[in-house]
């Protein structure tokens, strides 16, 4: 209990030193409470979409769509709400989401081909999908009384919530197991008995609950939910992607779950962080990109579990092995 | 006697089915091209308009053979639209101090990041898809802070838009990367480490140096793709580049480049690929359909042409 | 074998885009005297086409709405609109100039992306002999303006005054009581974008309102609300933000919200520069407060008619590029925003083909000159083109 401890104190310190150095940079505007709170509550949905994004990552796969099925998603939610209100929001952003990872996953399946073409090639079609379904003007909007969820504290229930769900999942099923043997060697899942291609399938449908949740807060959060085009959806996987990143590297001092949470709360620490010191946004891509090499080039050559090291020098479609292997390294 | 005949009819079948994999790039290409032509009248291939498809494809073809070396590898390079960013950029502003400058400030930068990102890679064991993504995060982030706006050279520089520098210099690194890809060490190298990078150290191959090496190729392509685009543009801003790397991407995968590197990787997916995704955009521009229709066609003739193509025998697990 | 093959097939392209390159000049020279002599001789110009280069993949209405108006600009006198998707950057720019001029348009209409690939532009124009226009866009350096304005394929084109306009917002923001602002804009880089930050930091000279914070290049809804949430953590004495760009899909709305989640929904002020489809209800609501814009419609139509005019040989003004600037309306209640909606975003133009064959095309009435423009742009509000077009638009 007390080594757990320890190790979560030395994952906090990774946001508690980049408080630091802002606070040092900018006294007067980053020593109020307030501002911390503002930093835990916008850390809500990224890593939320990053628990969506981990569970296809764990099975080694890279899912470009996700983006794009929060905005459907989230657009037929908006559409619901006008209907049926909270519950129309609700069920419309899950329902959606379940049936559009599912298609996702079965294409997965039935082509077989690379994820990361069928998802890149998936995500060009969902756009514009997301785009007629926004109509006109390329956005829905939603009464605010439906939008409760998205502000303080409805929106750290549901973070309260989802996290639950996700450790839970990710930690104690036996479908959590599988993914990770995916992840880690395919073949070898495979042989031992796994239906491989059922667990990726599952990977996405289970990410689609998270999808589904993030697609309820961001449109509850804005009040509104627009369509994007030209692959713009992308970009929206790309910070919880690091985020995942950096909870890996911090894998061996608590779990993914945490480490997700930890690791937002970090890189929106940097985002605030750099806006309360007046600096100008183009440091923000500079800042996170070279917060994010440090990271990783520290953990993989300094600290880091003997799994981390060997397995992060693979190749891109084994990197999932090395998230795997960290934390049955930590299950060990 | 009817199972020997079953057997070779079977085992026709196979090298038929096999052939058609093999030849698909050329098959899918010719077939783009076909129907294209027919779609828009024969305006396609008309002279003029073949110009404008080596304009649209120049750039794309440079960078996709820049990165075939590092996805034969099993790397991915999503730095390369940044690179060539900072490229034209930084040469830009070498063109206000002396003109005979741009060029290998453009070609030293690429080489530097692609070095970096080679260093941070093999040596530091960064995992390439989130290192070169974080990279182009800086690159991009000081090409902005940088550019400030944007900066221009004298239109005079225009001289190296000509078409036929372009064409020399496609074709003398075509060839030349063609050599060293399909023909030299340093290519079987890349393509037994992208098999096996284990296999491949026990035989005496600089794993190591193999990857920095291929980053440092994409990185020189990138600096060339930066230089050509200012020269023709005369001006570099911050998003010179922008998206670059989801270009290149869907044209070596449109080309049937398989992503597990390795031996399957052939260098005419580059090629074939960047040739086809600008046919079949400029097809549908001369057609004059739309953004949105375009990007829906995009993503249903990748999926199909990917579907059909992929080499799922090579491929011992598809991720 | 395969691989030989290849090489063939990539070196057989190369060598026959160098063929097609041969034949290039004489086909664009032979375009160059098509358009001039002819054109008063009947009873319509002769047919022509314009070539538009634009973000046909946006979400954007008011790009759809551009299109429109342009396409209007281009039928009033009886052409035919070629549009092609580009991603509006330099490069993306070139390449389209250079695909239109080799499908044969007779003028090309687009938003230059920076002054420095302008020369480009005029070069490869002037050799082909096709006339250019630009949209939206001034130029600020001195030298390429002097070069572009002395083209004789450089037919002109409509701009606002994009500094004259930040400074005039702000400066309303300040007599609304704003002291702290934050500032969104589009991008370093960006003509306007530059041109807008100015005119804000002239105006905050001036006012001696403090800017707070600048932020660039937002383009999805959740950055925008951590952007807003970070200010209001970071700056709890700001009292205003200016939207002076954005291609942040429903950004207001965003804005809004996050404001109004933190009960500051009316007392922060809010201004913004591009007309939004959603301004209406929060002016409402008064928690909006004032709006430049309008000419995202009237700019690209007029710049459209003027290529036009000297496409077909009517040129606005002889042996010099037409340059107009179009206003800037301010919007500060929700009629006048509803009326924006219906009438400025719809399927109809501001100005339909009708009223520029009659109105603007000199070809068609040879009094038309450099004051019926300016007389045009003067007289274009919002209320203007709801009275010219109520019976027309379906409310």
């Amino acid at each position: 209990m007390k080594t757990t401890l320890l190790k979560a104190f030395k994952a906090l310190l990774l946001p508690i030193i980049v408080y630091c150095v802002f606070l040092a940079i900018a006294f007067e505007r980053f020593s109020n409470l307030n501002g911390i709170y503002t930093i835990f509550l916008q850390s809500i949905i990224p890593t939320i979409t990053a628990y969506a994004v981990a569970f296809g990552y764990m099975c080694g796969i890279f899912d470009f769509t996700i983006g794009s099925r929060i905005i459907i998603s989230g657009l037929i939610g908006g559409i619901m709400s006008s209907w049926f209100g909270l519950p129309g929001l609700i069920i419309g952003c899950l329902a959606s989401s379940l049936i559009l990872s599912a298609v996702t996953g079965l294409l997965n399946w039935l082509c077989r081909i690379p994820s990361l073409i069928l998802t890149m090639a998936l995500t060009m079609i969902y756009e514009i999908v997301g785009k007629n379904i926004a109509g006109k003007f390329s956005f829905i909007s939603i009464d605010y009384k439906y939008a409760v969820l998205g502000a303080s504290p409805y929106i750290v229930y549901v973070l309260i919530f989802a996290t639950l769900i996700f450790y839970f999942l990710f930690s104690y099923t036996k479908f959590s197991y599988h993914m990770r043997a995916v992840g880690s060697d395919e073949a070898v899942a495979k042989n031992t008995g796994i239906k491989t291609q059922f667990v990726k399938f599952m990977s996405f449908v289970i990410g689609g609950i998270f999808i589904a949740i993030a697609a309820i807060l961001t449109i509850s959060q804005s009040g509104s939910m627009g369509a994007q085009t030209g692959l713009g959806s992308a970009t929206l996987i790309f910070k919880p992607l690091m985020g995942i990143m950096i909870a890996i590297v911090l894998q061996p001092l608590c779990d993914m779950t945490f480490g997700i949470l930890i690791s937002q709360f970090t890189l929106n620490t940097i985002f605030i962080g750099l806006i309360a010191a007046g600096l100008p946004d183009t440091f923000q891509n500079i800042t996170l990109g070279f917060f994010l090499l440090v990271v990783m080039i520290i953990s993989n050559n300094i600290g880091g579990s003997k799994s981390l090291l060997t397995k992060i020098h693979a190749p891109f479609l084994t990197r999932a092995e090395t998230a795997a292997v960290g934390s049955q390294t930590k299950g060990d | 006697m009817d199972k020997m005949v079953a057997q070779f009819i079977g085992k026709n079948k196979l090298n038929m089915k096999e052939t058609v994999r093999n030849y698909f790039s050329f098959i899918g290409l010719l077939i783009v091209t076909v129907v294209f032509e027919f779609l828009t009248e024969g305006n396609l291939l008309q002279p003029r308009n073949l110009m404008n498809i080596f304009n649209n494809f120049f750039s794309i073809g440079l960078g996709a053979m820049g990165v075939v070396f590092l996805m034969s590898l099993g790397e991915l390079d999503l730095s390369v639209g940044a690179i060539a960013g900072l490229s034209a950029a930084l040469a830009s502003y070498a063109g206000q101090i002396n003109l005979a400058l741009i060029l290998p400030v453009a070609i030293l930068t690429g080489l530097a990041i692609g070095l970096l990102n080679g260093v941070m890679i093999a040596r530091l064991r960064v995992e390439s898809f989130i290192g070169t993504l974080a990279m182009s995060f800086v690159v991009r982030g000081i090409t902005t802070w940088l550019l400030n706006g944007s900066v221009g050279i004298p239109v005079s520089m225009r001289v190296f838009d000509q078409n036929s520098i372009k064409i020399f210099v496609f074709v003398a690194l075509l060839v030349a990367l063609f050599l060293l890809f399909e023909f030299s060490a340093y290519g079987k190298q890349c393509r037994s480490v992208g098999a096996s990078a284990d296999a491949a150290r026990q035989s005496g191959v600089k794993v190591e140096k193999v990857r920095t090496m291929a980053f440092v190729i994409s990185g020189l392509m990138c600096g060339l793709v930066g230089f050509f685009s200012l020269v023709r543009t005369c001006t570099a801003s911050s998003k010179t580049g922008n998206a670059f790397e989801f270009d290149v991407l869907l044209a070596v995968l449109f080309g049937g480049m398989p992503l597990t590197g390795g031996w399957p990787v052939k260098f005419r997916a580059a090629i074939l690929g960047s040739i086809a995704m600008s046919v079949m955009k400029n097809g549908m521009s001369l057609m004059g359909i739309d953004g949105l229709t375009q990007q829906i066609v995009e993503g249903v003739i990748l999926i199909a042409i990917v579907v059909i193509a992929f080499d799922r025998k090579s491929a011992n697990v598809i991720k | 074998m395969k691989k030989v093959l290849s090489l063939i097939l990539a070196i057989t392209l190369a060598v026959s885009t160098l063929a097609g390159c041969s034949n290039n000049a004489g086909t664009a020279s032979g375009t160059s005297s098509a358009p001039t002599s002819s054109a008063v001789s009947g009873q319509n110009p002769k047919k022509f086409k314009i070539g538009f280069p634009w973000a046909t993949s946006s979400t954007d209405p008011t790009f759809v709405s551009i299109v429109t108006n342009v396409k209007a600009a281009v039928e009033s006198a009886g052409g035919e609109l070629v549009l092609v998707e580009s991603d509006l950057t330099a490069d993306s720019l070139v390449n389209n100039v250079s695909d239109l001029i080799s499908r044969g348009v007779d003028g090309i209409i687009f938003m230059p992306a920076s002054d420095s690939m302008l020369p480009t532009v005029d070069r490869m124009c002037s050799d082909a002999g096709v006339y250019y226009s630009t949209m939206f866009r001034t130029i600020s350096d001195t030298t390429i303006r002097n070069q572009i304005y002395s083209s004789k394929y450089f037919a002109g084109g409509c701009n606002e005054d994009d500094e004259k306009c930040a400074y005039n917002i702000t400066k309303t923001l300040s007599s609304q009581g704003v002291k702290n602002l934050c500032v969104i804009n589009i991008a370093k880089g960006d003509t306007s974008s530059d041109l807008r930050d100015s005119g804000v930091a002239k105006a905050v000279k001036e006012t001696g309102i403090k800017l707070l914070n600048t932020t660039y290049g937002i383009t999805v809804q959740t950055d925008m609300t951590k952007t807003i949430e970070s200010y209001i953590a970071a700056y709890p004495e700001m009292d205003g933000i200016l939207i002076a760009g954005t291609y942040c899909p429903a950004a207001l709305p965003t804005i809004e919200k996050a404001l109004s989640d933190h009960n500051l929904a009316g007392k922060i002020k809010v201004g913004r520069i591009d007309f939004d489809f959603t301004m209406g209800q929060y002016f409402a609501n008064k928690s909006f407060n004032v709006a430049y814009g309008g000419q995202q419609q009237i700019d690209p139509l007029l710049s459209t008619v003027i290529l036009v005019n000297s496409v077909i040989g009517t040129p606005i003004v002889k042996d010099k590029p037409f340059i107009l600037v179009t206003n800037y309306l301010e919007l500060t209640s929700k009629s006048e925003a509803d009326n924006f909606l219906t009438y400025f975003l719809g399927d109809t133009p501001v100005y339909t083909s009708d009223e520029i064959k009659k109105n603007l095309i000199k070809f068609y009435n040879s009094n038309i000159n450099e004051d019926t423009f300016k007389k045009t742009v003067d007289s274009f509000t919002v209320a203007d083109v709801a009275a010219r077009h109520k019976d027309l638009v379906k409310k």
